[in-house]
């Protein structure tokens, strides 16, 4: 048990760093009057070279965005669709024009994702893993930006004992790097005052 | 432990908004790892497999009196499409339309698509 509790207290850290921003918050006026009740969030852009990060990071936005109340379209599902059109990148997936998405999806908004770092640097004894991304939300209809946001999470992995357990246990489950995209994306989101309003299905919606 | 690590995104979740109230609104199961691991180590897992483990989380959703959440039943869907089940395929994408009107003009585009491929 000891381990996962250090585990969880790792990560609630890193959490509350990611959340103890002194940032503004931030201007919703546009999000509000687009009101959107459903996002296309289409597979990142990757600027790194790790070839997983966009599908790393894309299986881990559905659900940080739909607990916020909006309608997820499902990810997957969305990328096979642009590949049996013949768009196989995620940059070919970005320049489709936002009439296009509409038409073929009927999605209010859209999300553009970039990943800007991603994955681990490994030194003597211990490793860093770092996902760092941006975001914005594009109104379907009108092209206006609704929400602009960034993340960045980094888990230090120590040369201490029972570090290297945790990391052990974080490692056999899941690997490293995608446990911190699915981190950063719940940072990107649902930080307060910089992540996006709760949504129509959310039972807080509209108190924010 | 496997449990432990599983519950992690939903106490995350919990965190990051716990200063606002929150419950959640869905159950999470398998939808994200099983897809996550369809594209990091394809062929992995069978379609048939992902299926049930999809399904899996229908039940268990029912079961904690949560709601299905958005694509479930879409990527179901595309799972039996891909099996060429297209009846299956069907009721599924008919499930996310009812669940989510927001869905409607993406999966009446599916549903149209499968017509095409049975007609053939």
């Amino acid at each position: 048990m000891k381990p996962i509790h250090l585990l969880f207290l790792g990560l609630l850290a890193l959490v509350f760093s990611g959340c103890a921003t002194t940032l503004p918050p931030k201007d919703y006026t546009e999000l509000r009057r687009s009101n959107p009740h459903s996002i296309l969030v289409l597979p990142p852009l990757n600027e790194t070279t790790d070839v997983g990060a966009t599908y790393s990071l894309l299986t881990t936005t559905t659900q940080p965005l739909a607990e916020l109340g909006y309608y997820v379209f499902p990810v997957a599902m969305v990328d096979r669709y642009f590949k049996e059109n013949g768009l196989n990148l995620s940059g070919e997936m970005h320049q489709v024009p936002l009439d296009k998405l509409r038409e073929v999806f009927g999605a209010d908004a859209v999300l553009y994702i970039t990943i800007q770092e991603f994955g681990s640097k490994y030194q003597v004894l211990a490793s860093n893993t770092i996902v760092r991304a941006k975001a914005h939300l594009a109104d379907c209809r009108t092209g206006v930006t609704l929400w602009e946001g960034s993340a960045q999470v980094v888990y230090s992995g120590q040369s201490g004992l029972l570090e290297a357990v945790v990391t052990q246990i974080m490692n056999k489950f899941i690997d490293q790097s995608h446990g911190v995209a699915a981190m950063a994306s719940v940072q990107l989101f649902l930080s307060p005052g910089q992540g996006l309003l709760k949504g129509p299905r959310h039972p807080e919606y509209g108190k924010n | 432990m496997k449990i432990s690590w599983r519950l992690l995104p939903g106490l995350l979740l919990a965190l990051v908004t716990g200063c606002q109230t929150a419950r959640p609104v869905y159950y999470w199961g398998n939808y994200e790892p099983t897809i996550y691991q369809s594209y990091a180590k394809p062929g992995k897992n069978s379609v048939d497999e992902q299926i049930l483990k999809l399904q899996e989380d229908v039940t268990k959703a029912a079961a904690a009196g949560l709601s299905v959440h958005p694509g479930l039943h879409a990527h179901l869907g595309y799972l039996h499409a891909t099996n060429g089940h297209n009846d299956s395929a069907r009721k599924e994408f008919e499930a996310e339309k009812n669940l989510f009107p927001e869905s409607a003009a993406f999966m009446d585009r599916m549903l149209k698509q499968l017509e095409t491929t049975s007609a053939k």
